[in-house]
């Protein structure tokens, strides 16, 4: 079981690292805003106006 | 006020509350709708996704509930009340997410209300309501706030939640996911760091073992059956989890949604097992006398990093709960209340509502769902009986009738969803008001009434009232079914 706890450390802790890395790369085009990218016309969900 | 968290821990705190304010304001500037406000405008990324995923659904009912659990139950924290939910995480990614997809829903109740009607949908709103009201983080920002910085738990839930408020109300979906993209980094690394300082000072699970006794590493500890079934029971929650159904919806693809569950699934077992780990290590510093013999489980955790972590580091772990308090707090304040205006209101009235409308009603009804959070965290003396009772609700209102919607269509007829949804929700909350009011206190803090079966006395518990709720909810939605098919037939 110890062995199982240090796994889990160093998953949660470089592995949650790593996955925020990717987040920053993919922030800025998230942030952009509605409409400005090309697909963003396509899926248009429930319209309630 | 904790001796070892001096100013360079508090300041770490204050940094990090005006940091997540800051990013809800960035975020403001982007919301045109509330398609925009509720689902971020559907461009939501595999890791944003991540994020959100592992810190809106691990708050502090993870956090502190599993720890109190171990502390109390030993290991069995983890393998019969974690370890069930792994599956169903799993099953929800590879088997729900795709079928959601094709809806043109944003949220779980509109799910229900395509499928059965209004009643289904005010019904599911009513439920995914009392699930998301944030019950325990914001009891736990109290508790944070009481252990490390001095002040009254009150103020604490207060200060937390007003702030967790403003950025949600300002950036909807899109402030919440990116700051809970911090959040989770904060709340991982923190549980990491201080699980791996522990590990190093009092030595591993083993060494726990051998001083506590053998029995704190059984896989079932002292629990009954009966709790082992709420506990598989309460573990199907995540195929009704209205957090993942918004954020299925919020998604850029399938594909990104899919991978972010499963990869969450590896990181939520990992945050698990070392809460679990912490908790026995409490309880192992209790018997070796370095804390007080009369310490409550749910402060279990606080206390054994207060005791163990540095200067600093445990600034960097009382940040860590804050981001999973109010990750858990912005996200679910902004479904409980999307649900009742958007859901509830809608569908109750029949009337469709603007956007601009929408949005304002939503932000206003944010501040009246966190008051509620408030006043029901008062009526529960563990976390755990809390996040019991909230799935309790959500499952036995919505369980049936998504899966047919979901797997067997044929069968999702209006009034079998409708009937099942309806008698749900009122057998629930009614057991739950029966529990409260005649209910007789346990010796593990819960409450429980007698009941004769066959002229035997049995003791049924607060808890077990899922596995009254949901037999109940499933009769209805065959009752409803057969009423439809007979109406259906020719005269």
């Amino acid at each position: 079981m110890t062995a199982v706890t240090w796994i889990a450390i160093l998953i949660l802790g470089p592995g949650s690292v790593a996955v925020f890395v990717l987040f920053l790369r993919d922030a800025r085009k998230v942030l952009r805003n509605p409409g400005d990218r090309p697909g963003d016309a396509g899926r248009t969900g429930t319209q309630l106006d | 006020m904790t001796a070892g968290f001096g100013p360079v821990d508090q300041a770490i705190v204050v940094l990090y509350l005006v940091g997540m304010l800051g990013v809800g304001v960035l975020t403001a500037s982007r919301i045109r709708d509330f398609r925009d406000f509720f689902i971020a405008g559907g461009r939501l990324t595999t890791p944003l996704l991540v994020c959100t995923l592992v810190s809106t659904y691990y708050g502090l009912d993870v956090t502190f509930g599993s720890s109190e659990t171990a502390f109390y139950e030993g290991a069995a924290a983890f393998f019969a009340y974690s370890a069930p939910f792994y599956l169903f995480y799993a099953a929800t990614a590879l088997l729900v997410v795709p079928r959601l997809r094709r809806l043109s829903a944003i949220s779980l109740p509109e799910v229900m209300g395509d499928a059965y009607g209004p009643p289904a949908r005010v019904a599911a709103a009513l439920a995914s309501f009392v699930y998301s009201a944030p019950i325990i983080s914001v009891a736990g920002m109290g508790l944070i706030g009481a252990t490390f910085f001095g002040i009254e738990p009150w103020l604490g839930c207060v200060v937390g939640a007003s702030i967790a408020l403003a950025y949600t109300v300002l950036g909807g979906l899109l402030a919440d996911a990116m700051t809970d993209a911090v959040q989770f980094v904060i709340m991982c690394v923190s549980a990491a760091v201080a699980a791996a300082i522990v590990l190093v000072r009092i030595g591993g699970p083993e060494a726990i073992g051998a001083r506590l006794g053998s029995e704190v590493l059984a896989p079932f500890g002292t629990l009954s059956i009966w709790e082992l079934l709420v506990f598989a029971a309460v573990a199907m929650t995540p195929l009704v989890e209205p957090a993942f159904y918004q954020r299925t919806f919020a998604a850029a693809a399938t594909s990104q949604i899919v991978r972010a569950l499963l990869i969450g699934t590896v990181l939520w077992a990992c945050y698990d097992w070392l809460v679990v780990f912490l908790g026995l290590a409490g309880r192992d510093l209790v018997a070796a006398g370095r804390l007080p013999a009369d310490l409550d489980g749910s402060a279990a955790l606080l206390a054994v990093v207060a005791v163990i972590l540095p200067p600093g580091l445990l600034g960097l772990f009382v940040a860590g709960c804050v981001a999973a308090a109010m990750s858990t707090v912005d996200s679910y304040t902004l479904i409980a209340a999307g649900n009742i205006v958007y859901d509830g209101w809608q569908a109750a009235t029949g009337r469709r509502l603007s956007d601009r409308t929408l949005l304002l009603a939503t932000r206003l009804l944010a501040v009246v769902t966190l008051a509620a959070a408030l006043g029901l965290s008062l009526l529960f003396e563990r976390l755990r009986d809390a996040w019991i009772f909230m799935s309790t609700v959500l499952l036995s209102t919505v369980l049936w009738p998504l899966l047919a919607v979901l797997f067997l269509p044929r069968l999702a007829t209006p009034r079998a969803g409708r009937w099942s949804a309806i008698a749900g929700l009122a057998v629930s909350l009614a057991l739950f008001v029966a529990f409260q009011t005649i209910g007789v206190p346990t010796d593990d803090e819960s409450l429980s009434i007698a009941v004769g079966l066959a002229g035997r006395p049995f003791e049924v518990a607060r808890e077990a009232g899922l596995l009254i709720a949901l037999p109940v909810s499933l009769a209805a939605f065959a009752a409803g079914w057969l009423a439809d098919r007979r109406s259906r037939r020719p005269a």
